[in-house]
Order: C-alpha cells, then sequence, then structure tokens
C-alpha cells in the first residue's frame, strides 16, 4: 500500500473514532462520566492557555529528559561491554531479569519511600527503562555483520579502531531503537509516578487533580498533552534518522 | 610464498567429516599472479583463508618468504567497506596515511567520490575502492575471492583492468581465486586448477 492511501485511511480511522466517541458520550449524557470531544478540545485550549501549563509540561518534560539522559548513557554503554564481555552481562543478567519481572507500580511505591516526590518519576522511570535499553544494545551486539568482522580481522583492526569504527557504529541502529523504545516507556512511567506522587508540578499531578476535581474534560486534556509529548519523541528520532542515519546505518523509521 | 603439507578438514552438518585438503602443497613466487580455479566447494576459498590466516589448517603451514612476511590483503566476493565511513576513511582505516590513501583512490578513478559514502557509489565503484583499500594496506600479498564475480562482461573487464594497472605501479604477488578462465588467462601468470590436487 502506497504512503498517501495508508496515511487516508489511518486519517478516516481517526475522524471514526471521534464520531463513535460522541455518539457514545451523547448516549452516556454525563460529562462526568465521558465527556464529548468538542469538550475536550476547549478543554485543550483552556490548558494552553492557563499560567500553569509550561510549568507542568515543563516539569514532565524535564524529568523525562534527565531520565533518558541516564537510560542512555548507562543502556549504551552497560550493553555495549556486556555485548563484548560475557563475564560482565552474565553479573547483570539477574538484575535485569529482576527489573523486567516487577510491577511498575511496586517501584514507584517503594522509591516514594525512599526518595522526595520529584525524584520518584526519574528514579522510577530509570529502574523500568533502563532494561528496554540494555537489552537492545546487548542483543545489537550479537549481530554484528560477520562480514565485515572478518574484514576487519583480515586487516588488522582492532583496539580502539575497532571500537569507535566498528563496534560503535554497528551498534546505532540498536542505541536508536533503545532510545525510541525506552523514552516511549519513559512517557508513561513518569506521568504515573506523578499521579502517585503528586510532585509541586507536572502532567501526572494535574491529571491527578482533574480526577480529584471529577474534572473529567481535564482528565482528557492532559491525555491528549501526554500523547503529544510522546509522538513528538517519536517524530524527533524519525527525523534524525531519516536526516543523519539512512543509507549508512540499517535504523527502522 | 609457500604451502607446506597443508591439511584442513571440517565436520558436516550430518556429522561426517569432510576433508578439504591432505597434505596440499604449492609454491607461489614472489611478485606474481596466481589464478585458483576449480568446481564450487573444492575449497578454493578456503585456500584463501588459510593463507590470510582466517582459518588454522590442521596439520601444514604457510611460509612467507622474508619479503612477503607480514599481513595479507584480502578483497572478498563484496567490497565489504564500512557503510559509515567515507571511501577515504574506509582506506585511512588500514593504513593512518592520507597522501597514501589519495594516491591509490587516485589509480582507482576516485579522487572525486572520495568524501562519499558507499551507499552513494555505483557497485563497480564501491569494488574499486575496495582496490583502493587493498592496495593502501601495507602488504605483499593480495588475495582475491573472485572480486569481478557477478558483474555484468564490460564492468568485469574495466574493474579488472583498473586492478592490474594498479598492481602494475604497485607490485605484490596475488593469488586470485575465479571460475573465469578466459580472464585468468589474460592476467596470471598461472593457473592453478584445485580439480587436480
Amino acid at each position: 500500500m502506497d504512503r498517501k492511501k495508508r496515511l487516508l485511511i489511518s486519517f478516516a480511522s481517526c475522524i471514526a473514532l471521534i464520531f463513535i466517541w460522541k455518539i457514545a458520550s451523547v448516549m452516556v449524557g454525563a460529562s462526568v462520566i465521558l465527556p464529548s470531544p468538542f469538550e475536550v478540545a476547549s478543554s485543550v485550549v483552556k490548558l494552553f492557555s492557563s499560567p500553569q501549563f509550561l510549568k507542568n509540561v515543563g516539569s514532565t518534560v524535564l524529568r523525562a529528559f534527565f531520565s533518558f539522559l541516564i537510560i542512555f548513557v548507562c543502556g549504551s554503554a552497560l550493553g555495549t561491554a556486556a555485548g563484548l564481555f560475557p563475564a560482565l552481562d552474565a553479573v547483570l543478567s539477574p538484575f535485569i531479569t529482576l527489573l523486567k519481572a516487577t510491577p511498575v507500580m511496586s517501584i514507584i511505591l517503594l522509591a516514594f519511600i525512599w526518595f522526595s516526590t520529584g525524584t520518584v518519576p526519574v528514579f522510577a522511570a530509570f529502574l523500568m527503562a533502563f532494561p528496554v535499553m540494555y537489552v537492545q544494545v546487548l542483543n545489537g551486539t550479537q549481530r554484528f555483520d560477520r562480514k565485515l568482522l572478518q574484514m576487519c580481522s583480515v586487516y588488522g583492526i582492532s583496539g580502539k579502531k575497532y571500537f569507535f569504527n566498528f563496534v560503535i557504529p554497528s551498534l546505532v541502529p540498536s542505541y536508536v531503537t533503545g532510545a525510541k523504545q525506552s523514552l516511549a516507556m519513559i512517557w508513561k512511567v513518569v506521568i504515573a509516578a506523578e499521579v502517585l506522587t503528586v510532585p509541586s508540578s507536572g502532567i501526572g499531578r494535574s491529571l491527578q487533580l482533574a480526577q480529584v476535581h471529577l474534572d473529567t474534560a481535564s482528565v482528557f486534556a492532559w491525555t491528549v498533552v501526554a500523547v503529544v509529548l510522546t509522538f513528538a519523541g517519536d517524530a524527533v528520532f524519525s527525523l534524525i534518522i531519516r536526516k543523519k542515519l539512512s543509507g549508512r546505518y540499517s535504523v527502522e523509521t | 610464498m609457500k604451502l607446506e603439507n597443508i591439511s584442513y578438514s571440517f565436520s558436516s552438518h550430518d556429522g561426517s567429516t569432510v576433508k578439504v585438503f591432505e597434505n596440499f602443497s604449492l609454491n607461489i613466487k614472489q611478485g606474481g599472479v596466481y589464478c585458483i580455479t576449480g568446481p564450487s566447494g573444492c575449497g578454493k576459498t578456503t585456500l584463501l583463508n588459510i593463507i590470510a590466516g582466517v582459518l588454522k589448517p590442521q596439520s601444514g603451514k604457510v611460509v612467507f618468504e622474508k619479503e612477503e612476511n607480514g599481513p595479507v590483503s584480502y578483497l572478498f566476493q563484496e567490497p565489504r567497506l564500512l557503510p559509515w565511513r567515507t571511501v577515504l576513511e574506509n582506506c585511512n582505516l588500514v593504513c593512518d596515511d592520507v597522501f597514501r590513501s589519495k594516491h591509490f583512490l587516485e589509480l582507482a578513478g576516485l579522487s572525486d567520490k572520495a568524501g562519499r559514502f558507499p551507499s552513494e557509489l555505483s557497485g563497480g565503484e564501491r569494488q574499486r575502492a575496495a582496490f583502493a583499500r587493498a592496495f593502501c594496506y601495507k602488504s605483499n600479498v593480495i588475495l582475491m575471492d573472485e572480486p569481478f564475480q557477478n558483474l555484468d562482461e564490460n564492468l568485469k573487464k574495466n574493474l579488472a583492468s583498473v586492478f592490474f594497472k594498479m598492481l602494475e605501479e604497485d607490485r605484490r604477488t596475488v593469488i586470485w581465486v575465479s571460475h573465469d578462465l578466459e580472464l585468468a588467462k589474460q592476467y596470471a601468470r598461472e593457473v592453478i586448477d584445485l580439480t587436480s590436487r
């Protein structure tokens, strides 16, 4: 299917969803339970004009960005090292399995006991999304191009040269995919942690307050903002891939 | 260079042992172009890999002459350039000498494409970049594993002519695996048929 046709079908699907939503809200007849799409749209507009909007979004974005930075650096470094040194992989493997199996709520609640409210989302996001980045990079080291590997060996490309000219560039697709996947998870965990811990500002805090005040349209509106942020993060990655990486690295957009 | 009593075998999928070479010996004169030919599966690539040190024979050894002693350049069936490095960077990687890299890129007719990435070159240009890299590497022996295979006749002849002109400029021993007897007879000093070993 060509891109244009695909976009057209996706657009029609969105219109159908909004239409079904409108019918459902009319049938329910109570905006506290299910506000109409138009109420949500006007709530979004109201949010944008509110003086607290930028502060709340900024706080969440900062927390997500900070978590992402730590996860990207730690996940890339440890994933690469564990791929090159199987002993390190054996040491880290039980912790990664444990983290992958732990429910997100347990981590948030434990972090709430140990840290201040503003730190909990960062800590929880790190524990939940770090394994995603780590595993992607580790798997990447197992997918090295054997033919290029043989070329490096024959031409005596070793040590630092091998690391910076073969290992790191070979792992670029894994770094990008891991970063994309972990960022998508970071948004969800950071906002969930903000809902539970109610820090001084943030999207999660605003969601929690809107829910307490039974302002369902605002809950929907903040959800829209969160979804837009996730899409924006994804779009930035797609742009980097298209402009900087395509043709040289096999990265999926 | 001498290959002395080389024996090499491997275990196949069904567990049986496949003998590729048994007490195989070969004398290669320095600076000569030798073409290795034979049917598929007769061990042509295995022989190159043994000379390159990629495979270790179960017995026997490869003895290099004093002048040849050192690394070997290897031209594979595919160019095997690093896709994330420019053509010039691919050459520099094996010699750390920009002038040397530029010199061989010029001989390969790629001076104007030095800053391009492999994905921005045609198939023939990529193979020429691989030739330049092979010459940039300070070796006395070049191993070639059918680098002209799967190309149309004109391109094959053109690439072979580019390679052997580069060889005239910088003489090295060449061990060349090929199915193309016509091309082999044109350039090789000796054609060694592995079928008759």
